[in-house]
């Protein structure tokens, strides 16, 4: 028997499809991201890391954007992505802003 | 059995150090395994910082050259590997054999560290046990950033290291490299 293929109505839709990649070029091309943080990527991770309140940093796990732990520590340690849970405090920012 | 808490850590390899530091694009120590992340310096430690690079490149001999935190030393007895606030090569330059990009050096004549509250203990123990291993380093030079003073170490002939230390007036070292403490401390920001 040949069952009926579906998906929800908004995946692989064309239209759904087309609708994303034409925000994601508008956040390009009107700097979306930079000027809301008021700074590149770069330099907002940058400015993370150098705050007195952020201890070890996490490398994210695959694509994700690195984690900040928070609370002061004397060495900030860059930790594997896999080191980092079971931290209570942390800052994960989202993955545009860092 | 008693497990180290060190251990439990990821240790990257040094490697994995070189490519998580070029992938971020900021500037971090390596220590047995470990990936630092350098701190941020303060407006009055640059300051310092810019007047001990400025009197290294004023004062320095034919054949060395004078280098700001930019530049990446590894010590090749550890695997230790740093960014010093100022550096001294005298000679040719000699590049760590494990860094392909070329980045990196091991043969520094002089280091310099601007210590602050966040880093002095570090710059006082264990980064020293390590440089001190460098065979061509003769000149270690601490610098306190909260009130005029400058140490410095040097290497004497037969393998020991020297003390010494000034509050004052003009310090001229052994290298040629004079620092002259009423210049460097002359209104610096807070």
């Amino acid at each position: 028997m040949l069952g009926f293929p579906h998906g929800y109505t908004y995946s692989g839709h064309p239209i759904a499809r087309a609708a994303g990649v034409a925000a994601l070029d508008l956040l390009v091309k009107d700097k979306a991201v930079e000027r809301a943080t008021g700074r590149p990527r770069s330099s907002r991770r940058n400015w993370l890391t150098h705050q007195p309140w952020t201890g070890d940093i996490a490398t994210g796990c695959g694509s994700e954007p690195p984690k900040f732990n928070l609370g002061r520590v004397p060495r900030r340690r860059v930790l594997s992505c896999s080191e980092h849970d079971g931290h209570l405090s942390t800052l994960a920012p989202s993955p545009l802003l860092v | 059995m008693v497990t180290s808490p060190r251990s439990l850590h990821h240790r990257y390899s040094y490697d994995e150090y070189l490519s998580y530091e070029r992938d971020s694009g900021m500037k971090h120590e390596y220590d047995d395994g470990e990936i630092i992340a350098m701190a941020g310096g303060s407006p009055r430690h640059s300051a310092l910082a810019s007047r001990v690079n400025a009197a290294l490149e004023g004062s320095r001999r034919p054949g060395c050259t004078a280098f700001q935190s930019d530049l990446r030393i590894r010590v090749l007895a550890t695997g230790k590997t740093t960014y010093p606030d100022a550096t001294m090569i005298c000679g040719p330059i000699e590049r760590d054999p494990g860094d392909p990009t070329g980045a990196t050096v091991t043969n520094p004549m002089l280091l310099v560290e601007v210590l602050s509250p966040s880093t002095e203990q570090e710059d006082r123990g264990n980064k020293w046990q390590h440089y001190r291993l460098i065979p061509s380093l003769q000149e270690y030079v601490l610098v306190n950033q909260s009130h005029p003073r400058v140490e410095w170490y040097r290497r004497l002939t037969s393998g020991g290291w020297e003390y010494h230390e000034a509050t004052e007036g003009i310090v001229q070292l052994p290298s040629g490299v004079t620092l002259d403490l009423g210049r460097l401390y002359a209104e610096l920001p807070d």
